[in-house]
């Protein structure tokens, strides 16, 4: 098959660079394929990111086996979200800690000022300083504890790629509430047919599609069924359809979710602790606040008493005069 | 956060289209878009089974992108998997509002020997799209087809 494709880095869409393949008779001409938008990994970094998806992964997706693919992806976010976790704690902890080095030392400049400024002034940037210190450590807990959005998607594919093979579309639906794109959603089930390879992925990808043509609005909807010409199809259905056709089998022996939940306590388990290392380390960033404004304190009183006693000396001497 | 609460915005997130698997997986965009790429190599080659392979890694990191759902039709049109293709390209053209999606669909299947459903793809496509000529290629390979057998006479 003569090949004449032609890769261009425009953002054009593919469809819109039409350049033609001379079609062979009776095949069907292929269109160009052009790059998206964006920047392209060179081939070892992108080797290097996928070989840091772990051996589990690469071999559930040369099995072709969606649910392995699935259990390896909910695996590596469960294993991502608690490196993150950690990563989190000790990047927040350094930070904080150098932040809080930097509002001591604006702190001893604001004692050395004090030997020039109004003692009221000296007040208020140490009441400044302090405030910032301890917001610094509450948001550095804060931060800890919520996680971050990586987490947030990780947990989020996990659970509509699980939930979706499990129970269907309509559940993940349910549980997401609002705002669901039906063609995405589908794109995210028939990208699970599409792993799965044989003769299953063509029957369970046309009932995707029928199930998301009916959804993409009613015009479309109508014009969508009356090309298939096989009745309107429920975008539910049609998830279903392709769960079924993608992940023949599943069902069979099949423990994720008791697992899942083992893993989930487990992981609880750590959080607790984590949390708990993370509280007792912000506790002894406030002691060293709490300690260092005592010291403030005190060598506040101690200029205080020395300009009282400059103050007195200087009242009897022009007493004396 | 609780772990409930916490799926339950996250899928959100997913199915609202504001988050890939790729995010979810800790895979750059600029590594999928690599991949992508690389399977465009592997098509350039001809060798249509790993560059199918690829391609199905990209629809899994990022099953929005049209791009990446016509790149897997074109590779299993090239391993003469007809059905299969069709099935791709018209999941493509749900992804977006470009209508040659369509068109390439219909000659899929009417390659595939669907011929209903690929001239009823190709007059949508016929009437969505502001130059019928840019996708002359694949309505004529709809219309050249032999209703009885399928194949283009």
């Amino acid at each position: 098959m003569t090949q004449n494709i032609q890769r261009t880095a425009s953002a054009a869409h593919v469809a819109l660079n039409l350049a033609v393949r001379p079609a062979r008779e009776a095949e069907p001409p292929m269109p160009t394929l052009s790059l998206p938008d964006g920047p392209a990994a060179p081939p070892l970094r992108v080797l290097a990111e996928l070989s840091s998806l772990g051996r589990e992964f690469s071999e559930a997706f040369e099995s072709g086996d969606p649910m392995l693919v699935l259990q390896a992806a909910a695996s590596r976010i469960r294993t991502a979200r608690s490196q993150t976790a950690q990563a989190t704690a000790q990047g927040a902890s350094a930070t904080a800690r150098q932040e809080l080095h930097e509002q001591l030392a604006a702190l001893e400049r604001a004692i050395e000022s004090s030997k020039t400024a109004g003692i009221f002034d000296v007040f208020v940037k140490i009441g400044q300083a302090i405030a910032t210190v301890a917001g610094i450590v509450a948001s550095v807990a804060g931060a800890a504890f919520s996680g971050g959005l990586s987490v947030v998607g990780g947990i989020a594919c996990a659970a509509a790629l699980v939930a979706g093979a499990g129970s269907g579309l309509m559940q993940i639906m349910e549980v997401a509430g609002a705002n669901i794109d039906p063609g995405i959603s589908l794109a995210i089930t028939a990208a699970l047919a599409a792993i799965s390879l044989g003769a299953g992925v063509a029957q369970a990808g046309s009932v995707a599609a029928r199930g998301a043509q009916a959804a993409v609005g009613a015009a479309r909807a109508a014009q969508s069924a009356a090309a298939i010409g096989r009745g309107a199809a429920s975008i539910t259905a049609g998830a279903a359809s392709v769960l079924q056709g993608a992940a023949t089998g599943i069902a069979t022996g099949f423990h994720f979710d008791e697992a899942n939940h083992r893993a989930n306590a487990t992981e609880h388990s750590n959080r607790r602790e984590s949390a708990l290392d993370r509280q007792t380390e912000a506790t002894d960033l406030m002691r060293n606040v709490l300690q260092a404004y005592q010291r403030i304190t005190s060598r506040i009183s101690a200029t205080l008493s020395a300009q009282n006693q400059t103050t007195a000396l200087v009242v009897a001497n022009l007493a004396r005069a | 956060m609780n772990d409930a609460n916490c799926l339950q915005s996250a899928l959100r997130e997913v199915l609202a289209g504001r988050l890939t698997p790729a995010d979810a997986l800790g895979v750059s965009a600029s590594a999928v878009r690599g991949l992508y790429a690389m399977g465009v190599a592997l098509h350039e080659r001809g060798d249509f089974e790993r560059a199918a392979s690829v391609f199905r890694r990209c629809v899994l990191f990022d099953p929005r992108s049209s791009s990446y759902w016509i790149a897997l039709a074109s590779a299993r049109l090239g391993s003469s998997a007809y059905d299969e293709a069709g099935e791709y390209y018209q999941l493509a053209a749900i992804l977006t509002d470009d209508p040659a999606p369509l068109a390439y669909a219909a000659a899929a299947f009417s390659r595939a020997g669907q011929l209903d459903r690929a001239r009823a793809l190709a007059a949508d496509a016929a009437a969505r799209t502001r130059s019928e000529s840019d996708l002359r290629p694949w309505l004529d390979i709809v219309e050249s087809c032999n209703p009885v057998e399928g194949r283009p006479s």
